[in-house]
């Protein structure tokens, strides 16, 4: 008798709180646990002065508009992970070909796995949440705790959408493809979660003020009506019983039908997924050959870099991410102030994609023991390999630099001064601490060691902001500078590394 | 009597992780000879090699390689250098041309000498229809292929293996051993660690026991065996002997 589904699922789970042990960096369950709980304590406390809001915003009758808010933004990042999940499912073989070799049906198999990825999407989401929905709940507004249940139904639904996301792109693409793109796609959708996030913040005045009279006063059957059935999660989230058990009742049925009917797409997905990696890409290569030692260090990093579209999409996103500031300093300093409020942005943008290409440089090198027994002095490997993460700094962002020298000479050349800084300090802080890591693994760094990405993040704060202030020929742009120089100063090695060190 | 130097001349090499891992060891290896090092699990003869290789400083002893000082002029030691680890270092998104091309520069090889050298290594490897395929989908064994192809691109003079055959299907374990012997005797030294005995025994010119980081026996079969048990009729088990006597003292 093969193994039966609560007991697979057991084991699924099992694996899922060890990946989150391992995220957590706790090695034995025990700690996993003691963390946690103290993250949603935490998290409690944090979220208390938020909670107070939503219930005042809740008793002047706004509380669906909330939670539609609230949906808008949630749907996509429970997607993103679900899409993440997927693609893993796929693709990590772990005990894959054990299951597939046992007289397991294969749909037993994806509904234990995608059961789990629908329960990690759950708790990566709900541990921001539903704190805040608890602490509503005890400020007197219990309607918040149906946000639970509401989320338990939507991250079943994505999950659900995202498996068949997944296989439909392995049936379009085949699964070479497949894994970059399902992995670039997951961090596009999660990218929508930090835009929507701030979209509305960043909305001219009277655009804003036309949506929230659409709010207030929607036209029936309109896209701002809640009684339309597109208005249904955020209903279920706010609390009322039939949007709740209709919502419930989709999340689940979206589930079910996905996990039953592409099981055997999953184990066929699965299975030639596995054949992937003996497919090896063939490429035509007919340049002569190059071994100029300057030329074959760039050349190696710049490859191994361009041939990882993932690597690349998580490099370029954070760029994505520093959006916001332009948009908060375009809105402080008003419309006149363009050049000026993109300055920093560009600055950050510079220290983040070059922290992330000093990181890939130095710290994830695959071969690095091979490295260093070639005649090569440290010296020179260090030299090659900045040079390596400047060019791609340099290439992105000339355009934009250029186009902010057009616009004002004087802030687009301070800003090429101060980007230039803040590349080379945060390339510097990874070179001074390196982490040791694979490539893949670009996005755990920072919780890896959480001090550097502090001082990195740090960095990047301190060149951005003296950016702004020498724009604005603020003499005060000296402090900043100073910060950011104590910063490095304070990350600077005392002694040699004790790892191994080339003779 | 000629000036050539020794390829791999060690003097008292010590090393120590709390414990010592390489006790004192002199070893002396000569151009063109075939070396096996071998030893239980732990006993030092990766250490040793990554010391030679520049991987790790010793805490105290000479290292001298073509008659170079290694701890003083590790550089041009290194050009001298090949060295081959039991798991072999790749680049998964290149392709072998691509890894090859890329040694070769560090190396500070002339295009026009390793062009040619790469394709016949390749050839010789049967490696050549993947050239242009990326390493990631590549078996043990073509890794491990590709690595060899990269070590002897630029025409080391000491070449170092540490357990080279694991992982290779019988033709390529015969493939690389022909290899091997062709480069002692282009005047190639070869040093190999290996637990495949048989190896050792077939290939090997001398043979260096070592045992908790220090040399316990060394030279020709012949040489060990009289060393061994009055009955040991086996490279086995001369080892298993002299390994035993070693932790027994």
């Amino acid at each position: 008798m093969s193994l039966s589904l609560p007991r697979l699922l057991r084991h699924d789970l099992r694996l899922s709180w060890r990946r989150t042990c391992a995220f957590l960096r706790v090695k034995s369950d025990l700690q996993g646990v003691l963390v946690i709980a103290a993250i949603v304590v935490v998290l409690h406390v944090v979220g208390w002065w938020f909670a107070t809001s939503l219930t005042q915003w809740a008793q002047e009758g706004r509380m669906v508009q909330l939670t539609a808010m609230g949906v808008v933004i949630i749907l996509p990042w429970l997607f993103s992970q679900g899409l993440t999940g997927a693609t893993r499912a796929l693709y990590s073989r772990g005990d894959l070909d054990l299951l597939f070799a046992s007289p397991l049906p294969p749909s037993k198999i994806l509904t234990s796995r995608a059961f789990a990825v629908a329960l990690e999407s759950f708790g990566a989401v709900g541990i921001f949440l539903l704190p805040i929905a608890v602490d509503a709940a005890l400020q007197g507004q219990p309607a918040w705790l149906a946000a639970a249940p509401a989320l338990a139904a939507t991250a079943l639904l994505t999950t659900g959408l995202a498996i068949a996301a997944t296989l439909g792109l392995f049936a379009l693409l085949g699964p070479k493809r497949t894994r970059s793109v399902g992995q670039v796609l997951a961090t596009l959708v999660g990218a929508w979660f930090v835009v929507c996030a701030q979209i509305f913040n960043f909305l001219p005045t009277d655009w804003r003020a036309a949506l929230s009279a659409q709010m207030d006063h929607p036209a029936p059957g309109g896209l701002f009506d809640p009684a339309t059935p597109l208005w249904l999660p955020a209903r279920a989230a706010a609390g009322e019983g039939l949007a709740l058990a209709l919502w419930s009742l989709l999340g689940l049925g979206v589930f079910v039908a996905a996990v039953a009917l592409l099981g055997r797409a999953f184990a066929r997905g699965a299975l030639s997924a596995a054949g992937e990696a003996q497919l090896v890409q063939v490429e035509r290569r007919d340049q002569k050959f190059r071994c100029d030692r300057a030329g074959a260090l760039r050349r190696k990093e710049w490859r191994l870099l361009a041939r990882d579209p993932y690597l690349v999409s998580q490099v370029l996103l954070q760029s994505l991410y520093t959006l916001p500031i332009a948009l908060v300093i375009w809105k402080a300093l008003g419309a006149g102030g363009i050049a000026v409020s993109v300055s920093p942005a560009l600055v950050a943008v510079a220290a983040q994609i070059s922290a992330a290409l000093a990181f890939l440089a130095a710290s994830s090198e695959e071969a690095g023991d091979f490295v260093a027994t070639a005649p090569v002095s440290p010296r020179e490997l260090l030299l090659r390999k900045l040079e390596a993460v400047a060019a791609p700094v340099a290439l992105f962002l000339v355009l934009p630099l250029a186009g902010l020298v057009w616009a004002d000479a004087f802030v687009g050349a301070v800003t090429i001064v101060f980007a230039t800084l803040a590349a080379a300090s945060t390339a510097a802080l990874n070179f001074l601490k390196p982490l040791q890591n694979r490539r893949g693994d670009l996005i755990k760094t920072h919780a890896q060691n959480k001090l550097v990405g502090l001082v990195e993040h740090g960095l990047a704060l301190c060149w951005a902001i003296a950016a702004l202030l020498a724009c604005l020929r603020q003499w005060e742009a000296a402090l900043p500078v100073g910060a950011a120089l104590v910063l490095l100063a304070l990350n600077a090695p005392r002694k040699p590394r004790t790892a191994p060190q080339p003779v | 009597m000629t000036d050539t130097p020794d390829a791999l001349r060690l003097r008292n090499l010590q090393k120590s992780f709390g414990k010592k891992a390489v006790d004192g060891l002199d070893l002396t290896i000569r151009p063109g000879e075939f070396y096996a090092l071998l030893g239980a699990n732990g006993a030092g003869k990766t250490t040793t090699l990554r010391m030679v290789a520049g991987l790790l400083q010793p805490d105290a002893g000479e290292i001298f390689v073509d008659g170079i000082d290694a701890r003083k002029n590790p550089i041009e030691a290194k050009r001298r250098i090949a060295w081959l680890p039991d798991e072999p270092l790749l680049y998964d998104k290149l392709t072998p041309l691509e890894y090859l091309e890329f040694v070769a520069g560090l190396w500070g090889m002339q295009a026009e000498e390793a062009g040619p050298r790469a394709e016949n290594l390749l050839r010789r490897l049967n490696l050549w229809e993947q050239r242009n395929q990326r390493c990631e989908g590549f078996s043990r064994g073509m890794r491990q292929k590709t690595v060899l192809a990269g070590a002897l691109i630029h025409a080391p003079r000491l070449l170092m293996l540490d357990e080279p055959l694991t992982g290779l299907d019988a033709g390529a374990a015969r493939q690389v051993k022909d290899i091997l012997q062709e480069q002692t005797r282009a005047g190639v030294a070869v040093v190999l660690t290996t637990h495949i005995l048989e190896v050792a025994e077939k290939l090997a010119d001398r043979i260096g026991i070592i045992a908790d980081g220090k040399l316990i026996a060394e030279g020709d079969l012949a040489h060990l065996k009289s060393l061994g048990a009055a009955q040991a009729a086996s490279l086995e088990e001369v080892f298993l002997d002299l390994t035993a006597r070693g932790a027994a003292a």
